[in-house]
């Protein structure tokens, strides 16, 4: 861990070689995969530790850089590219030390420096003055809702100076006020409806790479924290109603709002705050299976609404609008990115072989076992999550084709391998998926050659099956 | 770098289900005769209890319905090759296609949730993706109702997995017992697959496809979906009476609106996805009453001659230069002897004339209804709309047939493609023989009905009804005066269409707008961030204002007067010895004071 994070704070050092910058990436995505997470923790060691959670994200964060690396296409200013070499690579180490950290000062501290490279992103490729609202109102709504729980973590150092693993076994409990406070920073981050209104703006002013790194990663930062505070709080079990309801009817109007828009970063974008709403409740009421899906939901979201901005990106470059209208009728101009389009819409709207698709239903499984009655605004949410996407995809594939301008390019081979490093995973993910989500249930299965409880198929768990020592952490999820 | 796979790509697929079909005969007949089924599972993973698991079941009604999807699917690929003939993305076509039949294929043999949703949504995906095939805005529109309605079943059916994970189990061939709210999302799911009556729009709205797709997904995968999982889950559906009569009034009100409808619809496509609507009704019924065998035959013997008929369709609309009004589709046996023989023995096959395929299915499903403990109304409701198939058969076969249509001066007809008369005549003559095979190897055990002599010669009776009638219509001598009203009623699906896709949409999509403005872009950010940053540049400006230099030195000066008063004041009290004094100079001060301070609150004001 120590290794990767000096590594990466190294490579800072070559940031005019973006290429060598790739290749380094490609070294660690390497390593994390061969290493994978076979021990729930595989490295618990000096102010470090990996869990599964963490190590999933941490993986999603590496491959997201990677792919934004991989999207660049020119180098026309070598200066700026410097540059935005120089505020990835920060971005990527102030992640991984997020992910990695197990004090949680030193959490706070890399998951409030995440937020500066972004805003520089936000702020820095352009000169409208939207954008400066939209650095603003990053910075704002972030910092405000997060510097109270700094107060909360250096009053109650007592606790908060200990590793995360051991304040999960501690009977220490937060109530009343101060639960929001704490609930309040990863709610913003994540966002919440009511708060949610940094993420739009920032979408729309970022450019492509930064809005597939806001998207795909650090929207993930929120969620990453309630896992993390979750030991300390029983604490949401006074709020959890009020936010269940928030969610539910925020849920709906959002997902009403991404039918009206026809900014194409906007919507997609305003859906990333449906995704992550679903996953809150489930996080909140939703148990083993709920936790489960909802990580499932963070990966799998990472990477879909990041291919899904890096194609908006791709037609932005052709057209010059993120407008739907002007981007009308493209099916007989670009034939193959119309596939794509269609591969990351049905993945987005949980398509069958899918992550999206596991995650979706182990989230309403969740959310079921908290209410029944929450099948009901369930099933309008499955809805129109369907119907926004598909309102996105045809809207834009058919119809009369703007003649802005006189000519286009079709697409490049480059652009499909980024678009299907964005699919495949989540196609693939599917069949090993117990590998990402569900190692504490891994002691359950029984050897293999133990009689008749394996059916059928080639057997490949009896691989992961010395992973069934070690499992010393408790989330205190089950109800 | 373009693929070099030409039009071979059809004869290829058409040959390698042509071998997948054969393979499901032999064993299905091998599984008919010896009961034997197969059982494959897979897991994925497994969490707290529940496990996810992908399982595949192979009996022998699964065979039976293999092998007629992979009949029809077989020879619609090969009619492709007439169809599609000159397109530009027929490479697209055809994989969608494929997909397509794929997915169907898992959704029979799955007998988990699971393992079905993935063959359920890969049917309502890939199906969008076939409606949508021309690039127009009105197969988009047909395309995005069409998936929108498959959409709500989506979410029915997530919503049951959910609920059966959190049960336990989603393997629904191991419950005995289920509860009533899952099985009615069950079937909501499937209403909106087979579209029944609130749902129903978009079978007609999905003509928008190519007819091969069309006569792919009316005959035997998109709307044969719904009525399998019915099946499936026939077990448990028969345990609520509730549900049964549910399914059965859903059916009946579908039937006869189909039914009704049809007899005003002038679209030749849309005629024919009527008929299939009405069909799904009967099939419905007989859900409904519990019999889910005979409605799996009905489901098989409709899909026979559905594709037939969807294939002649398809030749009349290349014929007529594209278009699909049945008004020009006159002298068809004329120009095409043949495919107008095959034409007319299918619609008779579907009215029911006996020993075609229809007969075997129609006649024990009537029977059973007439037989079944029924009012009287909706019996009647059955019996009508029966008439009215026939009198929307007999209409279209006039319009076809006879001499009154009009066609162009110069019209050419080609009949003898091979392929075209290979794939309709080969599954004609299945409906002509496969009336028998199947009613022997499905209902083997042979039906019993006990019935008066009048219930029996009901359909008769109301079949001569209705030929009398439409003949007289479609001579014009039978008017009615406010036929222009009925028939623009009636044309445009009873108002369905209109009201679920501009009505509840609009509504959705006026309270989304009005939500943005009012919430989003007024509570959330005028009066939110904006409003503060608003009150804090007021809050500032007053500040700036304090600080001017006119005020600084006012206060100096107010301060250093305040500063001597009571320097003055303190010394006055300490060398004095008497309370009063110390009593009005205490007061004296806190005056001045006052008086002071509002001095200067005011000067700062102005």
């Amino acid at each position: 861990m120590l290794g990767l994070v000096i590594g990466l704070f190294f490579s800072l050092f070559f940031r005019s070689y973006w290429r060598s910058t790739l290749l380094v990436l490609i070294i660690f995505i390497m390593f994390f995969l061969f290493s994978g997470s076979e021990h729930l923790i595989f490295k618990n060691g000096f102010l470090f530790e990996l869990d599964y959670v963490a190590n999933s994200l941490l993986l999603l964060s590496l491959w997201v850089v990677f792919l934004c690396f991989l999207s660049r296409q020119k180098l026309l200013n070598h200066r700026r590219s410097a540059r935005f070499c120089f505020i990835l690579m920060s971005l990527l180490l102030f992640l991984v030390l997020r992910f990695s950290f197990d004090r949680f000062f030193l959490f706070y501290l890399s998951f409030e420096c995440s937020i500066i490279p972004i805003t520089f992103l936000v702020l820095g490729w352009g000169y409208q003055p939207e954008r400066t609202q939209a650095g603003l109102y990053l910075v704002f709504y972030t910092l405000v809702a997060s510097l109270p729980l700094l107060v909360l973590i250096l009053i109650s150092k007592r606790f908060f100076g200990l590793s995360m693993v051991i304040v999960g076994f501690s009977d220490f409990y937060l109530s009343g006020v101060l639960v929001i406070f704490l609930v309040g920073a990863f709610l913003v981050k994540f966002p919440i409806y009511i708060v949610h209104l940094w993420l739009p703006k920032a979408h729309v002013e970022a450019p492509v790479r930064g809005s597939m790194i806001l998207a795909g990663v650090l929207l993930k930062l929120g969620g990453y924290g309630i896992i993390r505070f979750f030991p300390i709080g029983e604490f949401f079990a006074f709020y959890k109603r009020f936010f269940l309801r928030l969610r539910v009817v925020g849920g709906l109007i959002v997902r009403l709002l991404c039918l009206c828009q026809i900014d194409i970063k906007l919507l997609i974008a305003l859906s990333s705050v449906v995704h992550i709403r679903t996953c809150i409740g489930a996080l909140l009421c939703g148990g083993e299976w709920g936790f489960a899906g909802a990580v499932l939901i963070m990966l799998a979201h990472g990477l879909c609404s990041s291919g899904l901005f890096f194609l908006t990106g791709a037609l932005y470059n052709r057209t010059r609008s993120r407008s739907i209208i002007i981007n009308k009728g493209l099916i007989n101009l670009i034939p193959t990115f119309r596939l794509w389009w269609f591969f990351l819409v049905s993945v987005n709207i949980a398509a069958p072989p899918s992550v999206n698709l596991l995650s979706e239903i182990s989230l309403i499984r969740g959310l079921i076992s908290w209410r029944g009655w929450i099948f009901i605004p369930l099933g309008f949410l499955v809805f129109f999550s369907g119907a926004y996407r598909l309102y996105l995809f045809s809207l834009r594939q058919h119809g009369k084709i703007v003649f802005s301008r006189q000519g286009l390019v079709s697409g490049r081979i480059s652009e499909y391998l980024i678009l299907f490093l964005h699919w495949a995973p989540l196609n693939l993910l599917i069949l090993s998926v117990f590998y990402l989500v569900c190692f504490l249930s891994l002691k359950k299965i029984p050897f293999c050659g133990d009689g008749d409880v394996v059916t059928g198929g080639k057997d490949w768990r009896l691989l992961f099956v010395n992973a069934n020592y070690i499992f010393f952490i408790n989330y205190n999820l089950t109800q | 770098m373009k693929l070099k796979l030409g039009k071979i790509i059809y004869n290829v697929f058409f040959l390698r289900l042509l071998r997948r079909r054969i393979f499901f005969f032999f064993s299905f007949m091998y599984c008919v005769m010896f009961d034997f089924c197969l059982f494959f599972e897979w897991e994925l993973f497994f969490l707290n209890g529940g496990r996810v698991v992908i399982r595949l079941l192979f009996d022998w009604i699964r065979l039976c319905f293999l092998i007629v999807v992979t009949l029809i699917s077989g020879f619609i690929i090969s009619y492709s090759v007439y169809y599609i003939e000159g397109d530009r993305d027929y490479l697209r076509f055809t994989f969608i296609l494929l997909i397509f039949v794929g997915s169907m294929v898992f959704l029979i043999v799955s007998p988990n949730l699971i393992s079905l949703l993935l063959g359920w949504d890969g049917l309502g995906l890939t199906s969008y993706a076939l409606v949508i095939y021309y690039q127009n805005e009105s197969s988009n529109n047909s395309g995005i109702i069409t998936v929108l309605r498959n959409r709500v079943g989506d979410a029915a059916l997530l919503v049951v997995i959910g609920w059966c994970l959190y049960l336990g189990s989603y393997n629904f061939i191991f419950y005995r017992f289920f509860d009533r709210l899952l099985i009615f999302l069950v079937v909501l799911g499937a209403i909106t697959k087979r579209a029944q009556l609130p749902f129903s729009a978009w079978l007609p709205a999905a003509i928008a496809a190519p007819t091969p797709v069309s006569a792919l997904v009316h005959s035997s995968t998109l709307v044969t979906a719904g009525v399998y999982l019915v099946i499936r889950f026939r077990g448990l559906l028969s345990q609520y009476k509730g549900l049964s009569v549910f399914c059965f009034v859903v059916g009946v009100l579908t039937m006869f609106m189909a039914g009704w409808v049809a007899n005003f619809e002038t679209d030749l496509k849309k005629v024919v996805a009527l008929s299939t609507l009405r069909q799904l009704g009967v099939i419905f019924i007989i859900l409904g009453l519990n019999q889910p065998l005979l409605a799996f035959f009905h489901l098989v013997i409709h899909a026979l001659f559905k594709s037939t008929l969807f294939m002649c369709a398809g030749f009349l609309i290349h014929n007529t230069r594209g278009r699909q009004d049945g008004r020009f589709g006159g002298f068809f046996s004329l120009r095409s002897p043949i495919l107008g023989a095959v034409f007319g023995c299918t619609n008779l096959a579907l009215c029911g004339f006996p020993f075609l395929a229809g007969f075997y299915s129609k006649d024990i499903i009537l029977e059973h209804v007439f037989r079944g403990p029924l009012w009287f109304f909706v019996t009647a409701l059955v019996v009508i709309s029966t008439g009215l198939t026939v009198s929307y058969r007999i209409r279209v076969v006039y319009l076809r047939r006879g001499k009154r249509g009009k066609i162009n001066a110069l019209s050419v007809s080609r009949d003898f493609r091979g392929v075209l008369l290979l794939s309709s005549f080969f599954l004609f003559s299945i409906r002509v023989f496969g009336g028998f095979f199947f009613s022997w190897l499905i209902l083997f055990k042979g039906r019993v009905f006990l019935l008066n002599v009048f219930e029996k010669f009901y359909i008769l009776i109301v079949l001569a009804f209705f030929c009398v009638y439409i003949t007289l219509f479609l001579s014009k001598s039978f008017k009615i005066i406010w036929y222009k009203v009925i028939s623009h009623f009636f044309s445009l699906m009873v108002y369905l269409p209109n009201i679920t896709s501009f009505v509840l949409p609009n509504f959705f999509l006026m309270s989304g707008a009005i939500s943005y403005k009012r919430v989003d872009k007024g509570w959330l950010e005028y009066r939110g961030p904006l409003g503060l940053s608003r009150g804090f540049s007021v809050l500032r400006a007053k500040l700036q204002t304090s600080q001017l230099a006119v005020v600084l030195t006012q206060y100096f000066i107010v301060f250093l007067f305040i500063f001597l008063l009571l320097f003055r004041v303190l010394v006055c009290l300490k060398s004095s010895k008497s309370v009063a004094l110390k009593v009005q100079m205490c007061n004296f001060t806190l005056n001045m004071f006052k008086n002071l301070v509002i001095f200067v609150l005011k000067g700062q004001c102005v």
